[in-house]
């Protein structure tokens, strides 16, 4: 490999944890982007990063830009020679102007092409630029251009204009070869930070006999900083650092003799800490009696521990490759059990009263100024809950008395102290109280999903307390004029608007024992008004507003991630919110898989033909009238059975609300339409062929229409 | 260590980098920040050292000395420096090896936590430093005060004093701290803490409160309006508090709550721009 090395290491103060991978990369790929814009391509650019650096390494980047031949054009080639072959006046004006003595003449002077014909001109050859020279730009631009979440001012710039970064940077490495490229960040009030060939490992840690703990070190390559940071226990290398994290929690997995619960949060706190360790901590035995829920949201919300599935353990992951003393292991159990503590107490409490005899209470939490408190909303969900769930055929009286109770534990300790519970809470104490299973699980998820995402309730009469909740809060905050303006949207309606959509999408599926009688979202929300108001108009207004409200919401929530472009939007244009969304959703789906394996191109284009030529009073009598008689070539002979054919399996299939057989069969009539357009002249001299052509248009479009809009479709093999 | 000699330690720390040794301030408020010697001193430009101790309230907090880590009243050592040295997480870290902690010895974290303070029209990003899985401090790079976009940039360092004590004494109980030799936390601090949560959730009549909210909101106004900035700030900082005891309450309903906010970030504003103007 040609060209010299690059090295750079941003020394940072901690950067958030899930910010460091994106960082990194984007780093590199700027710093890449860079040198490939100054013609300094490199052979290869790795990106590496930890809380406290992001690190790019490029190697073969060549020393300078290449030289580079430019052309500069004269006058007109035909006025460059005299009448006798000589160099013409006009010739020898610009090649003086370019500092060319006349017995050079000959030898520079020649013909160049562009684009407006030939041209007199001179080659001239522009050297490159060294990369030295070239890099600290790059290095500014670079920072510069990374996207950060959330950016802080730290006094700090460079070349004069303020430079806000993720954290203070406190030192910078940046080495080409074996030079320093010279960079610097000034802050107002401070030192400059001037780039170097110094970096630094743990703050607290060494193993370099002699050196204090943070020190600086040198460093000349990759190499020498990989193992300059290993010596002061830091792992560059994120794989290096995953790898050791799954070692330490293996030991700990060991000793408490089962597997942790780690989720995908290792890849988090492997970038939380740069020398990946771990302890495994104890509690007393006695806390396994909490639920594992609260036990659990006290070690991983409050602590980022992770839990074991039965076993009084937890992990702590460290900065540290030890604890020889046990400070640490000693320091993470007092805080655990003072926390698990603390959420005993609470449940207790919250066990002394049943559940139900709190619902009272609610009357003192605030729902919204002018639509009262929590008691009513329990009051209007038990209501909408029954309505749902005989229409769905759900436990009606089970749903019902989840929905007046799903709240009370709002008013509960465990609820103030951890709001992450609410719900759950309720859940478990109405467990406790030897509530039915349907009524503890529908109070216990409620909350889900929280928006498009997520899992839906265990049983169906969650699904119906979910949607009542959801439609009780997007009625009422509608009627009390709450509806979100642009990105302001306090109550969070956009996500229980989702979530609503997503039951009403997947519950018909999941619930296989309750497939039918879903309310569409405006018959749901319609029943919600209705719970707080007469039918008057301002009702009927806010009504018309939130079905449009629910409406732009379908083409997001009924997007998969297959879905060919144009689906959706064929499929919404005949289906809106007084339609149930299941059933709309089954279109695209089916829709979706027809398009990606029948010729759906030519029927688009075939769609927009059709709405081009045919006139408004045709198309909408849909065919009526057509005269098989009239109809002479073959090709409009072959399409008029084609069609009648298709109309009736899609005619029969949809009765079945069989979609895809159906929309299948609408893509076998492609290649009659093609050899159609083909062969025939629809626009005929003789206006009863022609109206007869037209006819029959108006009939393939009539189908279409059953479908949806398919001039909307992209083809999905383009 | 005794939490008197913490104190000490961190104090004389702190003004060994040639920090100004504050007092308390003598209102009631519910952190550090809320102290004039912070909220004023962080506007502008004149660099600023500063180090005290505030008592610091959260009504809501209060267990009637029930609760072994939670307290009504709790205490805050605050640092300000201004403009923030590069050094200053390695000065932090001296700060606590004053305190006998060994950082070799510990897992000692900065996790992202970034701080607004609405009612004072504050924020900063920043870190809490995690000690073993407890936090000890939260360490904020200033960026904004009383609505205002600061530069230079101040470094604020927060130090829960009960927590970092009952760390280096290794007790669970807030109670057992020895506060000197002989005089326990218990001793010094029960009672006001029994009767504090008596006042706040049970005695605190909520219709005095809510008229001292809303007097204070117009004295300060008219106050900061007259040019006596750190009078009106008074009563904005009494506004602020009368706002925590009517939540601990439960008197101040989900709307009326973005209201009242508003109605002390006003103030403060108002009181930092006009600091600004005429200081």
């Amino acid at each position: 490999m040609s060209g010299r090395e690059l090295l750079i290491e941003i020394g940072c103060e901690e950067i958030p944890a899930d910010w460091v991978e994106g960082l990194a990369a984007d780093f590199a790929a700027a710093v890449s982007g860079g040198l490939a814009r100054e013609r300094l391509t490199a052979e290869k650019i790795v990106p590496y990063g930890t809380a406290r650096r992001l690190v790019v390494h490029g190697a073969g980047i060549p020393e300078s830009q290449p030289d580079e031949v430019r052309e500069i054009p004269g006058p007109p080639w035909r006025v460059a020679k005299d009448a006798d072959g000589g160099w013409s006046r006009a010739a020898a004006g610009f090649a003086r102007r370019q500092g060319i003595e006349e017995a050079e003449f000959d030898e520079r002077l020649q013909a160049v092409e562009t684009s407006r014909g030939e041209y007199l001109g001179i080659r001239q050859v522009v050297s490159g630029e060294p990369a030295g020279r070239i890099l600290p730009g790059i290095l500014e631009d670079a920072l510069r251009a990374l996207p950060l979440p959330k950016a802080m001012n730290w006094d700090a710039s460079i070349g004069g204009k303020p430079f806000a970064f993720a954290r203070p940077i406190r030192w910078v490495v940046a080495l080409f070869g074996d030079e320093v490229i010279p960079f610097r960040i000034a802050v107002t009030g401070g030192a400059p930070v001037v780039a170097g060939n110094r970096s630094h490992g743990h703050r607290a840690r060494t193993a370099v006999d002699g050196e204090k703990p943070g020190a600086s070190f040198s460093v000349d390559s990759l190499g020498s900083l990989r193992d300059g940071l290993r010596s002061r226990y830091v792992v560059l290398d994120d794989e290096e650092r995953k790898r050791r994290l799954a070692e330490a929690l293996g030991r700990c997995e060991e000793e408490a003799g089962e597997s942790a619960e780690v989720g995908n949060q290792a890849d988090v706190h492997k970038n939380l800490v740069e020398y990946p360790g771990a302890i495994a901590g104890r509690f007393p035995d006695e806390f396994l009696s909490l639920p594992k829920e609260i036990r659990d949201t006290v070690l991983i919300h409050h602590q980022k521990y992770f839990p074991f599935p039965t076993r009084p353990f937890f992990i702590a992951v460290t900065n540290l490759p030890d604890d020889p003393q046990g400070r640490v292991r000693r320091g993470a159990e007092r805080v655990v059990v003072a926390r698990l503590r603390d959420a005993r107490f609470f449940w207790d409490e919250d066990r002394k009263i049943p559940l139900p005899e709190t619902r009272p209470r609610l009357a003192g939490v605030v729902f919204h100024q002018q639509l009262g408190s929590f008691r009513e909303k329990a009051d209007r969900m038990e209501g909408l809950a029954a309505w749902i769930a005989g229409e769905i055929n759900a436990d009606a009286a089970a749903a019902s008395h989840a929905a007046g109770l799903s709240k009370c534990d709002l008013t509960g300790n465990l609820v103030g102290e951890f709001a992450s519970l609410q719900g759950v809470a309720g859940g478990l104490l109405l467990r406790e109280e030897r509530a039915s299973e349907a009524v503890w699980q529908a109070v216990y998820d409620h909350y889900r999903p929280a928006g498009l995402e997520g899992d839906l309730p265990r049983g169906p009469e969650g699904a119906v307390v979910a949607l009542a909740d959801r439609a009780d809060t997007l009625a009422g905050l509608f009627l009390a004029g709450e509806e979100p303006s642009g990105s302001g949207d306090p109550f969070a309606l956009r996500r229980a608007a989702l979530s609503m959509i997503r039951v009403l999408r997947d519950g018909p599926r999941e619930y296989p024992e309750h497939r039918s009688g879903w309310p569409s979202p405006a018959a749901l929300l319609h029943r919600a008004l209705a719970e707080y108001a007469p039918d008057d108009q301002a009702r009927r207004a806010t009504a018309q507003k939130l079905a449009a409200f629910v409406q732009d919401r379908l083409p997001h929530a009924l997007v998969g991630a297959q879905t060919p472009r144009g689906v959706v939007g064929a499929v919404l244009a005949i289906r809106n919110a007084s339609h149930p969304v299941a059933d709309t959703w089954q279109r695209i789906v089916d829709l979706a898989k027809a398009v990606g394996s029948g010729d759906y191109a030519t029927l688009a284009e075939a769609s927009r033909r059709v709405r081009r030529i045919l006139p408004a009073g045709i198309r909408e009598a849909r065919g009526v009238g057509l005269d098989p008689a009239l109809l002479t070539e073959p090709a409009e002979c072959e399409l008029y059975g084609m069609l009648e054919r298709v109309e009736a399996e899609v005619s029969r299939c949809f009765g079945e609300t069989r979609y895809f057989p159906a929309f299948q069969a609408l893509a076998t009539l492609s290649p009659a339409i093609a050899t159609f357009f083909d062969d025939v002249l629809v626009m005929a001299e003789d206006p009863a062929v022609r109206a007869n052509r037209l006819a029959l248009l108006a009939r393939l479009d009539a189908l279409f229409s059953q479908v949806g809009d398919l001039s909307q479709i992209e083809s999905a093999a383009s | 260590m005794t939490f008197q000699d913490l104190i000490a330690r961190l104090t004389r720390y702190w003004a060994d980098q040639g920090a100004v040794v504050a007092q308390p301030f003598d209102m009631e408020m519910g952190a550090g920040t809320m102290h004039p010697e912070t909220f004023f001193r962080v506007l502008g430009k004149t660099p600023w050292k500063v180090v005290y101790v505030q008592p610091s309230r959260r009504p809501a907090d209060g267990r009637y000395g029930e609760n072994p880590n939670r307290l009504y009243k709790h205490h805050q050592l605050q640092l300000i420096l201004k403009p923030a040295p590069q050094s200053i997480q390695d000065l932090y870290l001296e700060s606590l090896a004053a305190c006998g902690v060994d950082a070799a010895q510990h897992d000692l974290r900065f996790e992202e936590d970034n701080w607004a303070a609405p009612t004072l029209g504050a924020w900063g990003v920043g870190w809490q430093v995690v000690l073993d899985g407890l936090e000890i401090s939260q360490f904020t790079y200033f960026q904004q005060a009383g609505g205002i976009e600061l530069a230079p940039i101040s470094v604020e360092i927060t130090y829960g004093l009960e927590r970092l004590g009952m760390y280096l004494q290794d007790v669970d109980d807030v109670y057992d701290l020895k506060w000197t030799d002989g005089v326990d936390y218990r001793t010094v601090r029960l009672a006001d803490e029994q009767q504090s949560s008596r006042y706040a959730f049970e005695e605190a009549d909520t219709t005095v409160l809510s008229r001292g909210f809303e007097e204070a909101i117009t004295e300060g106004a008219r106050l900061i309006e007259s040019g006596l900035v750190l009078p009106g700030y008074e009563q904005c900082l009494r506004a602020s508090h009368l706002f925590n005891l009517l939540d601990s309450r439960g008197a101040v309903s989900v709307s009326d709550r973005p209201r009242r906010i508003l109605a002390v970030r006003g103030l403060a504003t108002a009181a930092a721009h006009r600091y600004l103007a005429d200081p």
